[in-house]
């Protein structure tokens, strides 16, 4: 009969994540006794730096709160201004808004596949070391963030902490020449997007299929991203506005970031969550390159995540070819507005999942109150839960190393970003 | 034309602003016949530093070093010091010292780099100036720091 360690695992700082954060692991007479994904990076406060700014401030205040998903941060703000105010941007703000989320998708999704979470499944310690041996997929990986860099700044002005969103739509139209140069460069790199939901397909990912409550937005006439429901596998359907009546934040002494449940259990935010529950809405040429694969959604294994980050990258490239073929440039921009007292709140897919915002706005259409719940604070739980499943199922005799590494890859897989939810690894196992 | 990037890594604020502040006095006043030189300011770029570099033909990277030199003292970094750079580890933001190995395993650095510290402490445009001027842009120079050989 082997011989039931007690140990104590410590990720003292989690590395190809970002932000500050750290695990602390105990295993007991074989048994996973605690478990804590420990997020030290201190509180941000952002939501209280907000107060006393004016609307169009805030656009631009919460594009600092990432560097990775400054636009999920300014478009939910400035929607939930807009809808506040009764502003209606027109047609071409709202394709334009969403043409600029899909460059950050595009970006985020390109980085986490090759540079982040391709080392764990391929068995290299980090980026640099695959690139020995993989250098034209790190490559497409950097050809891909570039691209999506380019165009948040088509409409942002730059790619990090853009700046030409406004209420009432942007600061300045692209020209027409500037689209079509854009246009090309999405239509060469649509056949590498393509090939890329087999290449994750086709990675060595650990079959480890778990129950777990997805949560993401749906929107019957379009795959949902800067707008939409907030639905469930669990039946929940409710207005974006109503979030807060559905879902509770709560606050443990070992994390700096909130957690959330549903219903009293954690859930599931992000690509996983999104292609799980908008399945049907995948193009069909999307659906017969998945069918090629293997892979099939809604998925149970976590770790099919990298694939719906695959899936959603080409979906993204392939509307923004879709919006820059009909692109015209508008007489104006923007719309004037004035502002009007009352609760702001709005919600987006960020690239790593939900992103809601509520704001209490006075009759200057000043801040008074703010409230911001970024992604990577809702999987917390859902995270915790996974890295206890994963590594029981993974089995805790394993050498201390490779318990390290699983419980890291099962983190890594939910691109956590600590920045964001502070406003996070060390690994620490004990076995006693 | 040959192009030369020359890019400031740091931060707008606080203690971190020298590489920025070397750009700002850097900016308009290169002049090497045949060259067209662009100027970017970034603050943690991670591989976004590959990006600034671009299809320039050279690179002159501005950062922060902490090497124990007199604050202010502006020099060029040599291979075995790139450690010194800011480490900026995160996943999304890899550190300088990590983008220019990952750069130079996939040949996507430019043909001739160098990599100028600055101690913190207030910028010393003279001592900048002076090793700019030191530069060589075309031709061997054993003096020249190039950490990385472009492999293609």
């Amino acid at each position: 009969m082997a011989t039931r360690r007690d140990l104590r695992i410590e990720v003292p700082v989690l590395a190809r994540v970002e932000g500050e954060g750290a695990l602390e692991l105990d295993i007991t007479q074989g048994r996973i006794t605690d478990l804590r994904l420990r997020i030290y990076e201190p509180p941000r406060f952002f939501e209280k730096f907000l107060e006393g700014h004016a609307a169009d401030e805030v656009v631009d205040f919460v594009a600092r709160i990432c560097g990775i998903c400054p636009v999920a941060y300014q478009i939910t703000a400035v929607q939930a201004f807009e809808r506040l105010f009764g502003v209606d941007t027109g047609p071409w703000v709202r394709k334009m808004r969403r043409l600029m989320y899909h460059g950050e998708w595009l970006q985020s999704h390109a980085l986490h596949i090759h540079l982040l979470a391709a080392p764990d499944f391929l068995g290299y310690e980090s980026a640099i070391a695959m690139a020995a041996d993989h250098p034209e997929a790190v490559r497409r990986g950097l050809r891909l963030q570039t691209l999506g860099n380019e165009l948040i700044a088509l409409l942002g002005g730059r790619a990090v902490h853009p700046i030409g969103l406004r209420v009432g739509g942007f600061h300045r139209a692209p020209t027409r020449a500037e689209a079509a140069a854009m246009l090309a460069k999405i239509e060469q790199a649509i056949p590498e997007a393509e090939a890329l939901i087999g290449w994750t397909a086709g990675l060595p990912l650990p079959d480890d299929r778990q129950t777990f409550v997805n949560v993401a937005l749906h929107d019957p006439e379009v795959y949902a991203i800067e707008h939409g429901r907030v639905v469930s596998d669990t039946d929940l359907d409710c207005e974006m506005a109503e979030w807060d009546r559905h879902f509770t934040e709560f606050q443990v002494p070992h994390s700096t970031a909130l957690y959330a449940e549903l219903d009293g259990q954690p859930y599931l935010v992000g690509p996983l969550a999104r292609v799980n529950l908008n399945t049907a809405q995948l193009p069909a040429e999307i659906t017969e390159l998945l069918a090629r694969t293997g892979v099939n959604f809604p998925s149970a294994n976590m770790f099919h995540s990298i694939v719906a980050r695959a899936v959603e990258l080409l979906l993204v490239l392939r509307e923004a070819r879709e919006l820059l073929r009909d692109y015209a440039e508008p007489d104006t921009p923007h719309v004037a507005w004035t502002p009007r007292a009352g609760v702001a709140s709005w919600a987006t897919e960020a690239p790593r999942g939900l992103l809601w915002h509520r704001y209490e706005v006075d009759a200057d259409g000043k801040i008074t109150a703010a409230r911001i719940v970024p992604p990577t604070s809702q999987n917390q739980g859902r995270c915790e839960q996974d890295i206890r499943r994963s590594l029981e199922s993974f089995g805790l005799d394993h050498e201390d190393d490779a318990l390290r590494l699983r419980a890291e890859t099962v983190i890594r897989n939910y691109d956590p970003c600590i920045s964001c939810a502070t406003h996070f690894l060390r690994l620490k196992t004990r076995r006693a | 034309m040959r192009r030369l990037a020359v890019v400031g890594v740091g931060s707008p604020f606080g203690e971190d602003t020298l590489g920025w502040q070397a750009v700002d006095a850097l900016t308009g006043t290169l002049d090497w016949p045949g060259w067209q030189v662009r100027y970017d300011k970034a603050d943690r770029p991670g591989t976004r530093l590959l990006e600034l570099f671009g299809d320039a033909d050279a690179a002159v990277l501005l950062d922060a070093l902490l090497a124990g030199d007199t604050p202010g003292r502006v020099r060029l970094v040599q291979p075995e010091e790139l450690a010194l750079l800011g480490d900026r580890t995160s996943s999304h933001a890899l550190g300088v010292a990590e983008v220019l190995a990952l750069g130079d395993r996939l040949g996507m650095l430019p043909e001739r780099l160098w990599i100028i510290g600055l101690t913190p402490g207030e910028l010393d445009p003279a001592g900048l100036a002076a090793v700019l001027d030191g530069l060589r842009p075309e031709g061997s120079d054993e003096s020249v720091a190039r950490p990385f050989t472009r492999r293609d």
